[in-house]
Order: C-alpha cells, then sequence, then structure tokens
C-alpha cells in the first residue's frame, strides 16, 4: 500500500530538467533556487557523486552529481549545467543536472504510477511518471534520493 | 662425310691428296737422288781422279821405260833427259795419288799402293843412276877399245906398210930372194889375216851390240885368242927389231882391246842385268798401277751400279707412285667434277629461272614506265594546280600577317586589362579580409548575447520558483516569468541562428579570399600568356613573311619540278624502250643459258629445263602483267617482303650440303 502511496504523485508544478537525453521532474515546492555552475570546492573522504561544497550567498552547502548518483556516466560540464538548489528538510543541498528546462504544471490524470518492474527493483525514489504531450517526464521524490546523502554529509 | 664437306673443302681435299702424294713421290725420288748423288760423288771425286792419277802414273811409268830403254839401247842422253822428266812426272802422280788416297778413307789401298810404288820408283830411280853410270863406263870401255882398236889397225898398217916398203926393195934386188920375198909374203898375209880377224872381233861385237846378244860377242872374243897365235906366228917369222916393236905393240893393243872387250861384256852383262832390274822394278810399279787402276774402275763401276740401281728402284718406286698417283686424282677429279656439274647444272636452271623472272620483270618495267609516263603528265597538270593555289596561299598568308598585327594589338589590350583586373582583385582581397575580421566581432557579441539569454532564462525559471512557492499569488507573476524566460528563449534561438549564419559567411568569405587568390593567380597567369601570345604573334607575323618568301622559292622549285616531271616523262618512254630492250636480252640470256646446259650436260635440248620454263610461265602472268596499277603495286610490295613466288635462297639453288649431290656417286 505503500508503494501505491508513493506512486501516486501530486498534482501541481514540477521544475523540469534533464540528465543525457532523459527528461525529469521535481516538486517545485522543494527547489529553492537555480544557480549557474561556479567554483566547487572538493572534500576529502566522500562518495565519489558528492563533488563538493559550494559558497552560496554566506552558506555552504554539498553539491551532488546526480549523473553519478543515478550510476550513469559522466560528462564534462557545459554552458548549460546548472546546479539546483534544494531544500531538504531545512537543509540545503545542491545537485548538477545537464540542463534545466521549464517549471510545468502537471495535473492527475496526466500522472501515472511506474509499472511493476520486478519485485527486486527499488523503486522508492520515482514519484511516479508524468506524461506531457508524447514525452515522459520521471518525476522524483529527491527527499529519498538524497537522504543518505544527507546524513552522510 | 663426303657429302657433308662443302665444295671448297672437297677440292682443297682432294688437291691435298694430290700434292701429298705428288710431295712423297718427290722426297722418296729427292733421297734417291741425294744416295744416287753421293755415289756419283764418290766416283767422281774419288774412284775416277784415282783412276785418273794411276793411270797417269801407269803412263808415265810406260813412258819412262821406253824412254829408258831407248837410253839403253840407243845410249842418247835426250832419252835419259826425257826419262828422268818422266820420272819426275810419275814421282809428281805418285804424289798426287798419294794426297788423292789420303783424302778419303776408301781410298787406303790407293795409298798403300802409292807409297808402295813410290818406294818402287825410288829404287827405279837409283837403277836409272845405276843405268847411266853403266853407260857412261860402256862408252869410256868402247871408246877405250875402239882406240885400242884403231891402235891394233895402225900397227897392222904400219907394219904392212913396211912388209910393203921391204918387199918392194926386196924385188928391187936381182936376182930376188925367192925365199925373202915368200916369207915377206907370209907375213904380209899374216898381218892382213890378222887385220880381218880383228876386223871380224870389230863386227863381231858391233854385231852383238847390234843383235843385242852377248854370244856373238863372247865368239868375237874368242876370235881375240886366235890372234895371238898368228901373233906368235908373225913374231917369228919377224926378225927386225922395228917390225916386232910393232908385232908386240899390236899385241898389246889386242890385249888391252881383249881387256876392253871383256869389261865391256863384263858392263854389258852388269847393264843388262840393270836392264832387267829396271824392267822388273818398272814392272811392279806398273803392275801396282795396273792393279790400283782395276780396283779403281771396280769400285767406279760398283759406285756406278750402286746408283744405277738406286736410280732403277726410285724409278720403280716413282712409276707405282705415279701410277697411284693418278688413279687417285682421277678420282678425286671425277668425284669433285661430278659435284660441280651437278652444281652447276643447278645453277643454271636457276639463272634460266632468273632470266625468265628477269624478262617478265622487264615486261612489267615496260608497262609500269608507261603508267609512269602517264602518271608524269597528270603530275604537271597538277603542279599547275599546285602553283595557282600556291598564289592564294601567298595572299593568304598575307593577310594572316596582317591579322597577327591585329592580335597583337588586342592581346597587348587585354594584358592591360587583365593588370586592372589583378589591381581589382588585391583591393577585393583586403576587403574579404576586413568582413572575416568583423564578422568574428559579430560572432563574439553573439556569444555574449547568447550568455544574457541564458542568465536571463535562469532567472526566470527562478522567478517562476518564487511564484510557485508564493502559491495563488505569485500566478501573475509566474505568467510574467513565463514570458520572460520564452524572450530568453527567443533571443537565445536568435543569437544561434545568427551564430551559424556569422560563422557561414566566415566560411564564405574564407572560400571567397582563396577564389580571389586563385583569380588573381590566374590574372597573373593571363598576364604571362598575354606576354607569350603577343610573343608568338610577333613570331607569327616573322614566320608568314618567311612564309611568303618560302612559297615564291617553293614556286620556282615547282616550276623546275614542272621541267622534271617533263623530262621524267620523256625518261620514262625511254625506260620502256630499254625494258623492252632488257626483254630481248633476257631472253638472248634464256638461249645462252640452253647453250651453257647443253655444253654441261651434252644433252641436247633439255626438258626438264623445258618444263621449269614452262612452269615459271604461271607465277610471271600472276604477278600482273599488263594488270591494274594496284596489282602491280602488290607485286612488289609482296616481292620486296620476300613473299614473292620465286625468291630463292643460294642454298636452295646449290645443294653443297645436300645428299643427294653425290648419291650416285
Amino acid at each position: 500500500m505503500t508503494t501505491t502511496q508513493n506512486c501516486l504523485a501530486k498534482e501541481g508544478k514540477y521544475l523540469t530538467f534533464a540528465l543525457g537525453k532523459e527528461d525529469y521532474g521535481l516538486e517545485i515546492l522543494k527547489v529553492r533556487e537555480i544557480i549557474g555552475l561556479m567554483n566547487i570546492t572538493a572534500v576529502p573522504q566522500v562518495p565519489a557523486y558528492v563533488k563538493g561544497v559550494i559558497n552560496l550567498r554566506g552558506k555552504v552547502i554539498p553539491v551532488i552529481a546526480l549523473r553519478l548518483k543515478f550510476n550513469m556516466p559522466s560528462i564534462e560540464m557545459t554552458a548549460e549545467s546548472c546546479i539546483i538548489v534544494i531544500n531538504l528538510n531545512d537543509a540545503l543541498i545542491g545537485i548538477i543536472v545537464d540542463k534545466v528546462n521549464e517549471v510545468l504544471n502537471i495535473k492527475q490524470e496526466m500522472i501515472e504510477s511506474l509499472p511493476n518492474c520486478g519485485a527486486d527493483v527499488n523503486t522508492d525514489y520515482i514519484l511516479g511518471i508524468g506524461k506531457i504531450k508524447d514525452t515522459v517526464k520521471i518525476l522524483l521524490n529527491i527527499e529519498k534520493v538524497l537522504s543518505e546523502d544527507h546524513q552522510t554529509v | 662425310m663426303w657429302n657433308k664437306m662443302s665444295l671448297a673443302m672437297k677440292l682443297a681435299f682432294g688437291f691435298g691428296v694430290v700434292v701429298f702424294i705428288a710431295i712423297t713421290l718427290g722426297s722418296i725420288a729427292v733421297v734417291n737422288m741425294k744416295s744416287v748423288q753421293l755415289a756419283a760423288n764418290i766416283v767422281a771425286k774419288e774412284n775416277v781422279p784415282e783412276v785418273a792419277v794411276v793411270n797417269n802414273v801407269e803412263r808415265w811409268s810406260l813412258k819412262t821405260m821406253y824412254e829408258m830403254r831407248g837410253y839403253a839401247y840407243t845410249e842418247d842422253e835426250q832419252f835419259l833427259n826425257h826419262a828422268r822428266e818422266n820420272l819426275a812426272q810419275v814421282k809428281k802422280y805418285l804424289a798426287d795419288a798419294k794426297a788423292h788416297g789420303e783424302s778419303s778413307p776408301r781410298l787406303v789401298k790407293l795409298k798403300e799402293s802409292a807409297e808402295k810404288a813410290q818406294a818402287t820408283t825410288l829404287q827405279y830411280e837409283d837403277l836409272v843412276i845405276q843405268t847411266e853410270g853403266n853407260t857412261n863406263e860402256l862408252k869410256v870401255i868402247r871408246k877405250k877399245a875402239k882406240e885400242s882398236w884403231e891402235i891394233y889397225i895402225q900397227t897392222c898398217k904400219d907394219f904392212i906398210a913396211s912388209q910393203e916398203r921391204q918387199l918392194k926393195g926386196e924385188l928391187a934386188e936381182s936376182p930376188i930372194n925367192k925365199d925373202k920375198v915368200e916369207k915377206r909374203i907370209q907375213k904380209i898375209n899374216i898381218v892382213i889375216e890378222l887385220r880381218a880377224m880383228a876386223n871380224q872381233v870389230a863386227i863381231g861385237t858391233w854385231e852383238s851390240q847390234a843383235e843385242r846378244d852377248p854370244a856373238l860377242f863372247t865368239e868375237a872374243e874368242k876370235k881375240i885368242n886366235q890372234i895371238y897365235p898368228e901373233l906368235d906366228n908373225l913374231s917369228a917369222l919377224t926378225v927386225k927389231q922395228a917390225d916386232l916393236d910393232l908385232i908386240e905393240k899390236n899385241r898389246n893393243a889386242a890385249k888391252t882391246y881383249e881387256e876392253d872387250m871383256k869389261n865391256f861384256l863384263n858392263k854389258w852383262f852388269e847393264r843388262e842385268e840393270l836392264n832387267k832390274k829396271r824392267n822388273e822394278v818398272a814392272n811392279n810399279v806398273l803392275s801396282l798401277a795396273k792393279t790400283t787402276a782395276e780396283m779403281g774402275i771396280e769400285d767406279t763401276a760398283k759406285g756406278a751400279e750402286n746408283a744405277g740401281s738406286a736410280l732403277a728402284g726410285a724409278t720403280s718406286i716413282m712409276v707405282i707412285g705415279l701410277v697411284l698417283g693418278t688413279i687417285i686424282a682421277i678420282l678425286f677429279a671425277l668425284l669433285i667434277t661430278i659435284g660441280i656439274t651437278k652444281a652447276i647444272i643447278k645453277v643454271v636452271k636457276a639463272i634460266n629461272d632468273g632470266s625468265e623472272q628477269t624478262s617478265s620483270a622487264a615486261q612489267q618495267v615496260a608497262s609500269s614506265s608507261e603508267e609512269l609516263s602517264q602518271g608524269a603528265s597528270e603530275q604537271a597538270s597538277v603542279l599547275e594546280e599546285t602553283s595557282s593555289a600556291l598564289d592564294q596561299i601567298t595572299s593568304m598568308i598575307k593577310q594572316n600577317a596582317d591579322n597577327a598585327l591585329k592580335a597583337n594589338q588586342i592581346a597587348t589590350e587585354a594584358k592591360q586589362h587583365a593588370e586592372k583586373g589583378e589591381v581589382s582583385m588585391k583591393e577585393m582581397h583586403i576587403s574579404m579580409q576586413a568582413i572575416g575580421e568583423s564578422a568574428d566581432k559579430v560572432g563574439k557579441i553573439i556569444k555574449t548575447i547568447e550568455e544574457i539569454a541564458f542568465q536571463t532564462n535562469i532567472l526566470a525559471l527562478n522567478a517562476a520558483v518564487e511564484a510557485a512557492r508564493a502559491g495563488e499569488h505569485g500566478r501573475g507573476f509566474a505568467v510574467v516569468a513565463d514570458e520572460v524566460r520564452n524572450l530568453a528563449q527567443r533571443a537565445s534561438l536568435a543569437a544561434k541562428d545568427t551564430q551559424s549564419l556569422i560563422e557561414n559567411s566566415q566560411i564564405r568569405t574564407k572560400e571567397g579570399a582563396e577564389v580571389t587568390k586563385t583569380a588573381s593567380d590566374a590574372l597573373g597567369q593571363i598576364i604571362d600568356a598575354t606576354k607569350k601570345v603577343a610573343e608568338v604573334v610577333n613570331e607569327i607575323a616573322q614566320a608568314s613573311k618567311e612564309q611568303s618568301e618560302g612559297i615564291s622559292q617553293v614556286t620556282n622549285a615547282i616550276s623546275q619540278m614542272d621541267q622534271v616531271t617533263q623530262e621524267n616523262a620523256a625518261s620514262s618512254e625511254q625506260t620502256a624502250a630499254a625494258s623492252e630492250q632488257l626483254s630481248g636480252h633476257a631472253q638472248n640470256l634464256n638461249e645462252m643459258v640452253l647453250g651453257l646446259q647443253q655444253i654441261i650436260t651434252g644433252e641436247n635440248g633439255d626438258s626438264s629445263a623445258q618444263a621449269q620454263r614452262v612452269a615459271l610461265k604461271g607465277p610471271a602472268k600472276h604477278l600482273g602483267l599488263g594488270g591494274s596499277k594496284m596489282k602491280l603495286v602488290k607485286a612488289n610490295k609482296a616481292l620486296k617482303e620476300g613473299k614473292g613466288p620465286k625468291v630463292l635462297r643460294p642454298e636452295e639453288i646449290i645443294p653443297f650440303d645436300e645428299k643427294e649431290g653425290f648419291k650416285d656417286f
């Protein structure tokens, strides 16, 4: 039952971004702000996907490469690469994405749960799939994605 | 092997064999002649001189003997002198004989004989001296005897005279004393008897000397002994002292005479002995000379016989060799003659063929020279046309020269234009570069615009986030943010399009610059080319001039050619005539060849040659006798390429290496 609850994402506004060819969605209320790339200070003794920390207007926040977190191949930063600062349980954390697309208003009927991919596959961090026109957006449960990371940081 | 030999080799081999035989015979003859010569030499240089010298010895010995005998008989000094001279000759020849005997080992006997003869001659000489001595003694004795005899005769005469005187006195007395007178007459008679006896003795001695009979001499001597009793008688009768003295004187004279007679006889015997000895010695010499001469003659005969036998042997060898050599020479002559005759017959056949071919060829030459004559006249007309064409060409060449001048002007103008174009091209290149630079600048500006659009997009998204957070209150703001974002995106798109356009224009500018450069280079080349064109055109102008000169020369040449062509026509007619003559000659040659064939084969009218000639007429006709020009040309070509129907190689004519050459030999 929990799976159902998790699968059914709420309708509302989502910030969409791209990692490779796939588009992902993020609840807009979780987003604090979007910034361009800036100097990242590397931190020792952390997992590879933790790129380091940045100084955002006096606040030091960790930055995570979402590609590495999702076990995707690393690529060079582009001019379009951005850092999305997320408000996670009153703490701020930055994720690096390939490109920020837009803010979409997704209605309930546009959302579907993830089809069953097998018992062994952990799909907790996906809220659902948003269908916009012919494309598909993966709606992420960012808290689940980053929960362990946050604790380690 | 004989068949494989060449003719020269065969000839050389045949002659070589004959020469070898001749040399062999010659050398045998030379060797034999040498031996004969040797024998003859021995005969001539040893035996004949031996015989000659021995003969001389014999002759002079005989002469000496005769002279000596003469001397012995006549006691003439002249004979002795001659004998001495002859003896000197004998000695001389003996010395010669000895020298000759020493000159050769074969003449040892001669030498020995000569030495013996020399010794004997010395003996003889000694005997001659003895003889001379003896003769002189004899002469002395004879003289003495004569004197004694004369004394005797004188005393007798004196006695007779005194008796006669006394007789006359007694006769005058009267009376005549008969007794006394008778005594006196008796005495006279005795004296006369004595004188007669003395005369008889003298006659006997002379007779014996004349007769060479010592017996007569002994008889005469005996008669002297009869004188003494008479003298005793006479002295008994005589009383007168004077007469007794006379008688005594007479007796003495008779005794002396007797002694002389005895001496003479002794000497005479001595001389006889000497004569005997001398004769013996001389006979020794003579016999030696004779035997030696006989030996010499025998040797000569032997030598001559040897030479004769050697000559006979040589003659028989020569005869056998000559017969063999002649047979071999005849064999080779037959072989070679047959070979040569066969070859020559083949050659004659080939010549026959050749003359046939020559005849047909001559006919062809005749027809072709007629055609040549026609061709020459055609050529003449063509040459006239050529001449007129050349005039046209001359005018065209002048036009060409004018055109070349014009072309030169045009080329100069083109060159100037091209230079202007090159300058413009350089300017354009500079402009292009400027365009490229400004495009670079525009690209930078566009990048800036793109960045601004990106930032604006992020700002709009942030605004949307803020608006969403504001909820219902932020709805209007969200719309604005969306619009701003749209604008930002449009700006970005426009910037991207501009970027691509600018990049395109940059590429184009670069291409343009390259094209300009290429064009500039091309223009430079055009300028160079125009220069060259100007030069070439100049050359063309000059060449045209030279051409016009050349054409005038060509015109001259053509007129000469015209003449030559006419001469050609004339000479081709002559050629036609000459080829007809050639044909006649070829036929003559044919007949001569037939004659030659008859001479060689000895046959009359060779049928095979006739047949061959008939066979030859086929291809001759085939060669196009009186055919078209094309046929003739083809035939000539075929002949030149060696494909003609009758091109014979010498090996085919003369089969020196073929086996059939001497098959029936």
